[in-house]
């Protein structure tokens, strides 16, 4: 793993300048208590993760080899047979085909409005701080108050972008009915844009300003310098930012569900087939059809997707995730 | 330098003991809702809206050695207690449509003995509709009683108001005439009316494609969609075809209230109240709603089931009662929640409001025959009793699953993309395997 | 795309400060563009909130509600047991928040100061529990939880708060990280344990972190609405449940004026949170050397 390679590369950085007094040999007994130590000390996250974790995601696998459906008292075992079914189920595709599409209008529009939009709020404007406020409160509300919202707007009879489109001789739009509700979705998601602008804005402003100077005097010009000198220097931010707002995107599900238009229980059942997305699709499968077993092999088969992805950008964003998360590892 | 401490080990320990604490404080009195404080409990898990004061004072009275925690109907909770060896005691369901479900699989427990032994229900009293709950291992209306209605209606009834079809030139059906559903449709389409983008009258109620309304409809053409013993479903019969080809149909023209034109209050009565609509599609128990308002009183009348076929069937879609939980270790006292409840003094109150067919004989001269709707409505639906009949439901699925099945490509179909045809084979297929994994299930 | 300059120094030539000066309007019409568009979503719940029964039904939209239905804040307090919903919610929110502070300052500085055997494999673990998302775990979670009766309690937050979160423990992990190793060879020399230097050197002097920690915790449970859907019951659910299924008449009919209302009651306490914890928050992000 990359870790080995940065960790070993500051270590080295780190290691006693020649002439200084190396520290003491640290014998074994000490080193076995820190050891412990340090396993005491992450002993809450480790069971916690063991526990809430690994043990649910193990009875998860568990029941993606059943034909239970979450009631019978008894079920049997099928083996792999519900990942080929769900593997050649049309549905699914379908609903992944969804997923994506999502992700691919969501993520692009988030990760580089947030960056313009850090960008101009790290310029020294009038009401500066006030602008921060304004761009980052929708970030703020919760996925429930912000797909009631927009819900609200959306309305056929009593939303107020219908009363705008009458006042425009147009005639009401029922939102809620096809592929429209696609679009709300997307309003619901890119509504908190702000939420990366904080990060963004803290990456630029740890840009080195007298790197900058020295390349304006160098007789760089604006772009030049965002290209050559900020982009690089912020891009493991970016780089992580793309890969959390990813999976976010992917693992979309709340405002899907409460943008159906029937409420509680009966909710997943009338969710428009537009908003059929991947985990809506899990979730039905498991609280409309009773299908625990492959539901279940649906989770898993997006757990694995997602484990690849970690690994990958570990791979090969690698070094530059890892000086970001790891910039200063006292060599010890 | 030695920063000055202001946690001691001592003090960070307690205060997470004391969190904890707290929290197991608020843990343990936030589980239950109603904290009886009797020794004998009983949970039923219940709709909120039948949970009345009334009813509880009621019970206080005639059972003050049983005390009743209430949870508020939900199916995933009802599955997380079952799977954690703890149901509710008394348990509601749609006995028409889901008692088979529970019985195959030994979740709910038998009533004869209890109904035999009872002193206010009688055995022999039990009105038809009760052989709903009856399974007998195969078959669904023989063996002992798995639950107990607590009243019903022929669902499949309906409110019209004779003022809109008499404006619209339409004959008022009667007890004895029932409308076709081709004819339901014309005559949908004749109380239409719509001003500018905007509808101002619905001509009929409420339809969704629903296993239950096909089978009627397929029924009354003398057809089936299960085969014998409810494994296999088949929706590409000709019949259930032109059923399907009905409810798009009906979506299409916009003539009433659809999956695609869901209604902003939910059911029909609102529209109905109002008079934005010439059809409510409620059967008897609408009695009691209908009565106090004059308005809609004066034109309200309620019509036999309609027919697809020659057959006049007219089933009980619901037929909401209770049922015990075999896990339960309090049955006794469950029961007699189940048999006051369903027999007893709420029942003969619901009774006298027309709030639905009692689940015993003897109440139904209880039923308000005093104001000339309530006397309409007592007659049509005697006189329907004739044409009741069950519809199948399988016991290895829940109705709820082939609806949500069929609901699923609606909207296709609807717009276009997708053909009847094609709906019908696709959600017999995906329903057919739904059917297959539970008879592996229940077959063990 | 312009970066500022902190200073002005006089060998900038004079085309760029006016070039600059000159795009500032510009700027500042982007934003302020930008910032009502974002806001309006709000403006629009604040009027439907004010918005009578009647108001709200009626074939005209009715844009500026006059007279504003303030009671529709009361009813959405009375229609449905808002204070109780709230008090759950705060009682969760509060122990997750507490505890995940807490426990993720713990774990953080195991990481970021302490060595042991795999530490590095833990660490790649930490990062990559960060990434998968809560949702896929959550039903799985549910279903084991049902099977030992804790579903409909509020002992699952008790655990994760117990737990912490990687991003927490990240969080925490670099904010150590940065700090000097003579902080411990202080305290060792002191005579102090382990755990007494983590209590009383470095939390005490991570306070921005707490705070933001606090926040993130707080919030991130009074805002959950999935977790509390399937693990709590009509009795004892959150305000984010309340809300999403609440506010409907004996019909059945959305209301949609005491839905917005209820959703403002509900949205301003974090807001307010935010606002009060920003300073801390931000300076949190920073301090925590994400780059």
């Amino acid at each position: 793993m990359t870790v080995l390679t940065s960790e070993q590369a500051t270590a080295q950085a780190a290691a006693p300048p020649q002439g200084t007094t190396a520290p003491k040999r640290r014998t074994s007994l000490a080193r076995r208590k820190e050891g412990r130590a340090f396993y005491g000390f992450i002993s809450p996250w480790l069971i916690g993760t063991v526990l809430l974790t690994l043990f649910p995601l193990v009875y998860a696998f568990a029941i993606s080899m059943t034909n239970w459906d979450g009631i019978s008292p008894s079920f049997s075992w099928v083996g792999l047979r519900n990942y080929g079914d769900v593997l050649t189920d049309p549905d699914t595709w379908a609903s992944l085909g969804r997923t994506g599409l999502l992700a691919l209008v969501v993520v692009p529009i988030t990760i580089v409005g947030s960056l313009l939009l850090a960008i101009l709020l790290n310029q020294k404007v009038r009401g500066r701080t006030w602008f921060r406020v304004f761009i980052y409160l929708p970030a703020i509300v919760p996925p429930v108050a912000a797909t009631l919202t927009w819900k609200l707007i959306f309305d056929r009879d009593t939303g107020a972008l219908n009363a705008f489109l009458a006042t425009l001789g147009i005639d009401a739009v029922d939102w809620f009915n096809g592929d429209a509700v696609f679009g709300v979705l997307i309003c619901v998601m890119l509504w908190g844009i702000g939420a990366g602008v904080i990060i963004n804005l803290a990456a630029l402003q740890d840009v080195s300003q007298e790197l900058l100077e020295a390349a304006t005097l160098d007789g760089a010009n604006a772009l030049q310098r965002f290209w050559h000198m900020t982009l690089p220097a912020i891009s493991p931010v970016m780089l992580f930012q793309t890969i959390t707002v990813t999976i976010g995107a992917l693992q979309t599900f709340v405002p899907a569900l409460l943008l159906s238009p029937a409420a509680g229980a009966a909710a997943i059942t009338a969710v428009p087939e537009a908003n059929q997305i991947y985990m809506i699709d899990v979730y039905a499968k498991y609280f409309a059809f009773s299908q625990y077993g492959p539901a279940s092999a649906m989770l898993w088969l997006f757990f694995l997707a997602i484990l690849v992805v970690t690994v990958l950008t570990f791979r090969i964003g690698g070094r530059t995730v890892f000086y970001a998360v790891d910039p200063s590892e006292e060599g010890r | 330098m030695r920063t000055p401490a202001p946690f001691s080990r001592r003090a960070f320990l307690g205060g997470m003991l004391t969190t904890a604490g707290m929290s197991t404080l608020a843990l343990a009195g936030c589980s239950t809702s109603s904290f009886s404080g009797k020794a004998r409990t009983i949970t039923v898990m219940t709709v909120s809206s039948e949970v009345t004061d009334e009813l509880l004072a009621a019970w206080e009275q005639s059972h003050p050695d049983i005390g009743l925690s209430f949870i508020n109907f939900d199916q995933v909770r009802l599955n997380s207690m079952i799977a954690a060896g703890n149901p509710p005691d008394v348990v509601r369901a749609t006995g028409a449509s889901q008692s088979a479900y529970y019985a195959a699989r030994g979740l709910s427990h038998p009533l004869d003995d209890y109904m035999k032994a009872s002193s206010v229900v009688s055995y022999d009293d039990l009105a038809v509709v009760n052989d709903v709950w009856r399974w007998d291992g195969k078959v669904q209306g023989q063996g002992p009683h798995y639950g107990m209605t607590k009243d019903w209606s022929q669902d499949f009834m309906y409110w019209i108001s004779t003022r809109m079809f008499e404006e619209a030139g339409l004959a008022i059906p009667t007890a004895g005439t029932p409308l076709t559903y081709d004819e339901l449709l014309e005559h949908g389409r004749a109380m239409t009316f719509r001003e500018g983008g905007r509808v101002t009258q619905y001509g009929l109620f409420n339809t969704t494609p629903s296993v239950a309304s096909i089978s009627q409809m397929v029924a009354t053409a003398g057809g089936t969609i299960y085969n014998d013993d409810l494994s296999v479903i088949d929706f590409t019969t000709p019949e259930a075809q032109r059923a399907m080809q009905w409810f798009v149909d009906v979506a299409k023209e916009q003539v009433g209230y659809t999956l695609v034109d869901v209604s902003p209050e939910g059911w029909d009565w609102p529209a109905f109240q109002a008079q934005r609509l010439a059809m409510d599609g409620a059967g008897y128990w609408m009695t009691g709603t209908i009565t106090p308002e004059d308005e809609v009183a004066q034109y309200a009348r309620l019509v036999p089931a309609p027919v697809m076929g020659d057959t006049r069937v007219s089933p009980a879609r619901a037929a909401t009662g209770f049922w015990i939980a075999e896990d339960s270790t309090m049955k006794d006292e469950a029961w007699q929640f189940i048999e006051w409840f369903c027999g007893g003094r709420p029942a003969a109150d619901r009774a006298k409001l027309g709030g639905g067919i009692p689940p015993i004989d003897s109440l139904y001269d209880s039923l308000p025959q005093e104001t000339a709707l309530q006397k309409q409505a007592y007659e049509t639906q005697m006189n329907e009793l004739q044409y009741l009949q069950a519809i199948p439901a399988s016991p290895f699925i829940d109705p709820t699953a082939i609806d949500a099945s069929l609901s699923d490509k609606f909207a296709r179909v609807v717009r276009g993309d997708m053909t009847v045809g094609q709906w019908a084979d696709a959600t017999t297929t995906s329903v057919n395997a739904l059917l297959a994994n539970g008879a592996s299930l229940v077959g063990m | 795309m312009s970066e500022t300059l902190a200073t002005t120094a006089p060998e900038v030539p004079r085309r760029t400060r006016s070039t600059l000066r000159a795009r500032r309007p510009g700027v500042f019409i982007t934003l302020t563009i930008i910032s009502i568009v974002l806001l309006l979503p709000f403006l629009l719940l604040v009027l439907t909130s004010l918005k009578s029964a009647d108001q709200l039904s009626s074939g005209d939209f009715v844009w500026i509600p006059v007279p504003a239905a303030i009671q529709n804040f009361v009813s959405a307090f009375t229609e449905e047991p808002f204070a109780i919903y709230a008090l759950n919610s705060f009682f969760l929110a509060t122990i997750s928040g507490v505890l995940s502070t807490f426990s993720s300052a713990l774990v953080g500085y195991g990481f970021a100061r302490l060595r042991g055997p795999g530490k590095k494999f833990m660490f790649g673990v930490l990062i990559s529990m960060m990434l998968v998302p809560g949702i896929v775990t959550l039903i799985p979670t549910y279903l084991l939880f049902s099977q030992i009766g804790l579903v409909g309690t509020y002992w699952p937050w008790v655990l994760w708060g117990i737990s912490g979160s990687p991003f927490m423990i990240f969080l925490y992990r670099q904010f150590f990280a940065g700090l000097p190793r003579a902080l411990e060879e202080a305290a060792t020399l002191d005579g102090c344990s382990r755990f007494g230097t983590f209590m009383r050197i470095f939390l005490p002097v991570s306070k921005p972190i707490i705070v933001t920690v606090f926040v993130l915790s707080f919030t991130g449970v009074w805002g959950d609405f999935i977790t509390p859907n399937l693990m709590l019951n009509y009795d004892n659910t959150t305000l984010a449940v309340a809300l999403a299924s609440g506010y409907v008449n004996d019909q059945g009919f959305p209301l949609n004026n005491l839905i917005a209302a209820a959703s403002i009651l509900y949205v301003v306490p974090m807001i307010v949170v935010f606002l009060f914890a920003q300073r801390s928050y931000v300076a949190g992000f920073s301090t925590a050397g994400i780059k």
